[in-house]
């Protein structure tokens, strides 16, 4: 069939790109987040607070291209939803760089370093978080949803260990004489990534409207 | 499920003393039930196996590429196809349970109860007034307070009777072309239709024009049953309540119009409303 609309389907493509740029920047800040929390590395804090601005920026620069392009193009059915995904997308991963940056912010608050708490549970959400986001990544670049739907049991996991961490740390308050601001702090990064999670569930629920055109709730 | 004399009773203009038409149920809240409807001009095939079900007080738009069928379609609603000589048909068309091809069928009697209005303004060249007027005269009504009534009453209907109120006896050329089609449409309601046949009914007008007639057929649906031909994609999104989206001749998908505009089932639909082709 003749492509009537190579001008649309270029700047559709183009800001898909963007979004999948904003999805790798958002993997990356999330990683060094946890790379702060582990070494304590406050300079590190800084770069991942530094950064968050540009992904704040390329968030606006997809809602303003999307609405544009609705505005100019008059989209409908499936590039109509290929549009509204990508905003959505956009919001749900700017919301995950935040908390990255509040995980970065909540190292540098932290008094007693080397720390008194297990953070191997911590890390472990963290790992999942990035695979989550590396699958629905790539399910989004490819235009592959099979495997979407597995983000709902991974989810499940980051809720199971955060459930448990904060009562962890939380039973060890009354024990302690010293730090007790630091459960605090502790326990933020572990609801953080437990939020961050949500998120990307949010991102896979869109890629399968996206596919379907049908809602999907991943976060039961 | 209609009875045979309630459906006689709701057609003031079947003619009991030519040979009685076979009546076939339909569902009531149908204006028309298309079956297997083919269509020939000369060799050509121009419509294939039209299957339909056309509700009432419905907007129905008809969207497709240049010679699919569409205009050729919807005058066959009102069998004005027939006026190409060389026309061949076969299959049905049920309009109040009657197959509108039958010998016995009168197609004055189908023209009064489907109006009809096309691409181009086509007033008489004639006043505001007498416009309107013409067909309730031509039905052998001549009480002036009656005609007046009827008159005001179609203009109020065509959301035109504010503009023109104070120039009824004017010719009705001097109107804009806006203007032009709702007293075409005016016209068509004084003859109490119950569906409307529409053309490309916006295709020469300005867009504030269009969007004026848009809104009309929104009122106008509450009354009557609306069939529209349109090339402009969005303007069956705003309008009507089911598209069929025909094809070289064939009905590819006949869905409501939430449907087709949002995901539409055949690839082909989604190719032509997003504007890959045609």
């Amino acid at each position: 069939m003749a492509q009537n609309r190579t001008f649309f389907d270029t700047k559709l493509t183009e800001l898909e790109d963007k979004v999948v740029r904003l999805a790798n920047l958002t993997m990356r800040q999330t990683a060094t987040a946890i790379e702060v929390l582990e070494k304590h590395d406050l300079e590190l804090a800084q770069t991942v607070i530094d950064n968050d601005n540009e992904l704040d920026d390329l968030e606006l620069t997809i809602n303003d291209e999307a609405i544009l392009l609705i505005a100019k193009q008059q989209p409908v059915a499936t590039d109509l939803r290929r549009l509204i995904v990508t905003m959505k997308s956009a919001t749900d991963l700017e919301r995950i760089a935040d908390y990255a940056t509040n995980i970065a912010k909540a190292v540098t608050r932290i008094e007693h370093v080397p720390y008194l708490h297990d953070i191997q549970p911590l890390k472990q959400m963290a790992e999942q978080l990035i695979d989550m986001l590396e699958l629905a990544t790539r399910a989004y670049r490819k235009g592959e949803v099979s495997r979407v739907r597995e983000l709902n049991e991974m989810d499940r996991v980051i809720d199971e260990i955060n459930l448990t961490v904060i009562k962890q740390y939380i039973g060890s308050l009354p024990a302690m004489t010293v730090g007790t601001n630091d459960v605090y702090e502790f326990s933020n990064i572990a609801r953080y990534l437990e939020r961050m999670g949500d998120h990307v569930t949010n991102f896979g629920e869109h890629l399968i409207f996206l596919e379907k055109g049908k809602h999907y709730d991943l976060n039961q | 499920m209609m009875k045979q004399q309630e459906l006689n009773k709701g057609d003031q203009n079947v003619n009991t003393t030519t040979t009685e038409p076979t009546i076939t149920e339909m569902k009531k809240d149908s204006a028309y039930v298309v079956n297997n409807l083919n269509l020939w001009y000369g060799e050509d095939q121009a419509l294939i196996d039209v299957n339909l079900d056309i509700k009432k007080n419905e907007v129905t738009a008809i969207i497709g590429p240049s010679g699919c069928g569409k205009s050729t379609f919807i005058k066959t609603l009102n069998r004005m196809v027939e006026l190409v000589p060389s026309v061949r048909t076969n299959g049905e068309i049920l309009y109040h349970g009657r197959n509108i091809f039958d010998r016995g069928y009168k197609v004055e009697d189908l023209r009064t109860s489907v109006g009809m209005v096309f691409q181009q303004p086509n007033p008489f060249p004639k006043s505001v007034y007498d416009n309107v007027a013409y067909g309730p005269r031509t039905h052998g009504i001549k009480n002036k307070k009656v005609l007046d009534e009827i008159v005001e009453r179609s203009l109020r209907g065509a959301a035109i009777w504010d503009e023109v109120k104070d120039r009824l006896n004017e010719n009705a050329y001097g109107l804009s072309g806006g203007q032009q089609q709702r007293l075409c449409i005016a016209r068509t309601l004084a003859i109490e239709p119950d569906v409307i046949l529409m053309d490309e009914p916006t295709s020469a007008l300005d867009p504030i024009s269009t969007l004026k007639v848009e809104e009309l057929v929104q009122e106008l649906k509450e009354q009557y049953s609306i069939i529209i031909v349109t090339h402009n994609m969005q303007q069956a999104a705003r309008v009507s309540d089911k598209t069929a989206f025909f094809l070289n001749g064939e009905v590819v998908e006949f869905d409501v119009t939430d449907k087709i505009f949002s995901n539409p089932s055949d690839k082909r639909t989604e190719d032509y409303i997003s504007g890959r082709f045609g």
